[in-house]
């Protein structure tokens, strides 16, 4: 399975009559981009913004991210399933705009009739400043679409809406004309290796419970499923798409696109190990029993992949930190030598203990920090996406003032702190 | 110039003893109690002295007025140093200094030091850099206490650095608690070092340590159950439908207690479940799924045990600190055991 | 004694009698029995926590239903 990667980069993006890449520059039309979603946004106001790395502006109420991808001179699209009859994907050509995200925001139309589990949980991208390095998406250029569902609207109804968007465009763009543009381009594959190298497996594990906390694979919901091998190419091209929406604690659509695991891995797939590919597997299950048996069944699949070592990483918190160590204790169990990373949880004032669970067979942490941990953030000059930051539903904040915050309000922050080289440790 | 503003409890502003521990805020423009010789020992520096002073009692029962209080201080008085205490082995005045302490310097960033017995119940509120100085058990040491504060507090004002490291190992409490700091790399890269290492059997450090809970006594056993007023509380957010307390959905600060008397069961469409952590709508269709009235009340009728308390208690878990679910499951447990209930049953989520 | 469907998070954190209770959406729940029978194994459930609440124990303890 061999997938050829061409990424572009841009040095700026504006608003132009027309659509397209010349050289760096990225130039957008909103005419363009109203044709391609009007069957889309019915029942849902929304508008466009440009935000650039360094600006001063703060964007709320993201919901997801996605990198402009799309496949060269195919029938095939990225994304699978979405918005389009699924293919297989991971071969052939595939283009993306590396730097650029398509951002939506904004405000599912009926939150009064959500069960508390089911709200989107605020997030934030601040392009410059604090945060900047706390949030997925600071050193990116986005196309932010605030969408705002209607009363007419259904929950569920805006959520399709809302991915289909995200996913049009983000095709779009990655397909639009590029002249003088140069790109990087890539063959990724995973290529037989000489027999001494230790062969290793990427566990990633995802949250999929109910509509509204969703993860989809080829288009389909994956709440009810077994592990599944997924080879790397699937995720670069879209397989993996997040529908939910619990913002700092999420693997954004981008991030399951362009993973820093898979990325690190297929760097040194050849030369340091033997990457056998992805065992995607589902946290959050609903007993004790069912968490162990989810650890059990992603060990197997690991041991009969004929896997030496894993690297497991987890999207969430809270009680699927269980179905995560459960995974780490059944694979170091079958005798797959693991390293797990996590986020930290030890209270404003670190006092606490570190995480939820933590078996002895755990012995190999990476950390992501200290999420709790509050930081001043001064406002930024602008505000995109809405007037009011909800602090996880306990009060409301001017995003204009000056906010007393852990790194929980920020989009993607799980990820994007262990992506800024965080971790935690003991000081006095 | 350099400005320090000073923390002090009613006690030792001089305004009076025990009954004057409902002290409300008070601002005084110049030093007092041990200020007076701090302020002398670093007249040199040509130091602005001020003074904030608050009751024992009246900090901890009115603490977002006394830091709000405190944060208009600041803006006002603009300090470039912040003294609290030093409350050697007093509890209520070591909190109220470890929070103000902590306060200051997590909101304005200004530097801040206090001065605590090591046992002193503040030491297990120190937000990070707060500088917390060693200090006996007894205010029989102020004097050499003061002069300890005034060593640090030169150092912190003339910024100096490699001293500063110095008097801290020598003189300050060692309190270790887990921030976050900047590794040398991503934590994709990490991983992977590490699992090499790991592979070729090599040691490692792993960056986060298994901590045990701090231990505390087994309850006993209940010896005579047909006895016993037994009585119910979860974690689990449920409350009367529309929810009238205002429980959080989250990270409960509060609990509250709900009547149960002449219940035989929970109705749907009565109590509705405030939680994020799980899908509430199985336990909305019936709360005895989380309390579990119905039950218990047939196991009350059959004589296994005598009473079912009148109250259930309830709080919300999820995304909890463990500090604070244990600060209300104390309070839970003090009205409890004052009602003469005898055991728990606990349901978490 | 503490019902819950993380038992080994309720040991690690010190809790000294653990039952495990059905799933964490509803743990003294069993919604896929007809009512009458739900209330029955939930009396069954509470009948198995009452002796755990007569059982002494010296450690985080879970018993089985």
């Amino acid at each position: 399975m061999e997938l050829e990667l061409f990424d572009f980069h841009v040095d700026d993006i504006q608003w132009g009559d027309r659509t397209s890449l010349v050289g760096s520059q990225l130039s957008v039309s909103h005419a363009e981009i109203q044709e391609q979603i009007k069957d889309l946004t019915g029942n849902i106001k929304w508008n466009a913004e440009l935000a650039r790395p360094g600006e001063s502006k703060r964007i709320i109420h993201v919901l997801d991210t996605l990198i402009p991808i799309a496949k060269l001179g195919e029938e095939h699209r990225t994304f699978p399933g979405i918005d389009c009859p699924a293919r297989l994907v991971g071969t052939g050509q595939t283009a993306r705009l590396r730097n650029v995200l398509v951002t939506i925001a904004g405000n599912f139309p009926h939150t009064e009739v959500m069960t508390p589990i089911e709200k989107p949980r605020e997030g934030l991208i601040d392009m410059s400043g604090v945060g900047a390095r706390y949030c997925h998406g600071s050193d990116y250029f986005h196309i932010v679409l605030t969408l705002e569902g209607e009363a007419a609207l259904s929950n569920l109804a805006f959520d399709q809406a809302l991915r289909s968007i995200g996913v049009r465009v983000a095709r779009y763009l990655a397909g639009v004309q590029k002249s003088g543009a140069a790109s990087e381009r890539k063959t990724i594959r995973l290529d037989q290796v000489q027999s001494k190298l230790p062969k290793v497996v990427l566990i990633y594990q995802v949250q999929s419970q109910i509509p509204l906390v969703r993860t989809f694979y080829y288009g389909e919901e994956i709440s009810k499923t077994l592990p599944s091998f997924v080879h790397p190419n699937e995720f670069i091209d879209g397989a993996v798409v997040s529908g939910t929406y619990k913002s700092e604690r999420k693997i954004p659509t981008s991030l399951h696109c362009a993973n820093p695991f898979i990325e690190e891995m297929l760097k040194r797939h050849g030369s340091e190990i033997n990457f056998l590919g992805v065992i995607l597997s589902r946290g959050y299950n609903d007993s004790f029993e069912q968490k162990k048996k989810m650890g059990l069944w992603s060990a197997r699949m690991a041991r009969i992949l004929g896997a030496d070592g894993a690297v497991a990483m987890m999207e969430g918190t809270g009680n699927t930190t269980v179905d995560f160590m459960q995974t780490v204790k059944a694979c170091e169990e079958e005798g797959i030598k693991t390293v797990a990373v996590m986020h930290e949880d030890n209270g404003a004032r670190g006092y606490e203990r570190p995480l939820v669970d933590h078996p002895v067979e755990a012995d190999a942490m990476v950390s992501r920090g200290n999420r709790s941990e509050k930081l001043l953030l001064p406002p930024l000059d602008e505000v995109i996406g809405g007037e009011e930051i909800d602090l996880h539903l306990k009060a409301k904040h001017d995003p204009h003032t000056p906010l007393f915050f852990d790194p929980t309000i920020f989009f993607g922050a799980h990820c994007q702190m262990g992506a800024s080289g965080f971790r935690a440790a003991y000081e006095s | 110039m350099a400005k320090v503003l000073h923390y002090l409890n009613q006690f030792f502003a001089g305004i009076g003893g025990e009954e004057k521990a409902g002290q409300e805020f008070l601002f005084l423009p110049k030093p007092a109690g041990p200020g007076v010789l701090l302020h002398d020992l670093l007249k040199d520096g040509q130091i602005e002295y001020a003074t904030v002073v608050c009751g024992d009692n009246y900090f901890h029962e009115h603490e977002e007025t006394v830091l709000a209080s405190l944060t208009e201080v600041i803006a006002q008085f603009q300090p470039d140093l912040f003294i609290a205490g030093p409350a050697f082995h007093a509890g209520r005045f070591g909190l109220a200094c470890a929070k103000s302490a902590s306060f200051v310097r997590e909101r304005f960033e200004v530097p801040a030091i206090t001065g605590l017995y090591e046992e002193n119940p503040g030491t297990r509120e120190i937000g990070r850099h707060v500088l917390v100085i060693q200090t006996g058990s007894s205010a029989a040491s102020m004097q050499s206490t003061i002069k300890r504060f005034a060593e640090l507090a030169v150092l912190l004002l003339n910024n100096d650095q490699e001293s500063l490291e110095l008097f801290k190992e020598e003189f300050c409490l060692r309190i270790p608690r887990r921030f976050t700091v900047q590794a040398a790399a991503a934590d994709s890269v990490r991983a992977l070092d590490m699992l090499m290492t790991k592979l070729r059997g090599e040691v490692f450090e792993s960056e986060i340590p298994r901590v045990a809970a701090a231990p505390h006594p087994v309850p006993a056993a209940i010896q005579n159950l047909s006895q016993a007023t037994l009585a119910m509380v979860t974690e689990g957010g449920l409350v009367p439908l529309g929810n009238p307390d205002r429980l959080e959905s989250s990270r409960g600060t509060k609990y509250f207690k709900y009547s149960i008397e002449e219940r035989d069961d929970l109705r749907p469409g009565e109590f509705e479940a405030m939680h994020t952590g799980y899908d509430t709508s199985t336990v909305n269709a019936d709360p005895d799924r989380l309390i579990p009235v119905d039950a218990m009340r047939r196991l009350e009728r059959d004589g296994n045990f005598a009473r079912l308390h009148n109250y259930y208690y309830v709080t919300t878990g999820t995304g909890a600190m463990p500090a604070k679910m244990q600060e209300l499951g104390v309070g839970i447990a003090e009205e409890l055991s004052t009602s003469g209930v005898n055991g728990v049953v606990l349901t978490a989520t | 004694m503490l019902i819950t469907c993380l038992p080994n998070v309720a040991t690690q954190v010190g809790a000294y009698r653990i039952m495990s209770g059905n799933k964490f959406h509803y743990p003294v729940g069993n919604p896929d029995l007809p009512a009458e029978e739900e209330v029955k194994w939930r009396a069954e459930l509470l009948r198995s926590a009452l002796k755990v609440l007569q059982t002494p124990v010296e450690a985080p303890t879970v018993f089985e239903k």
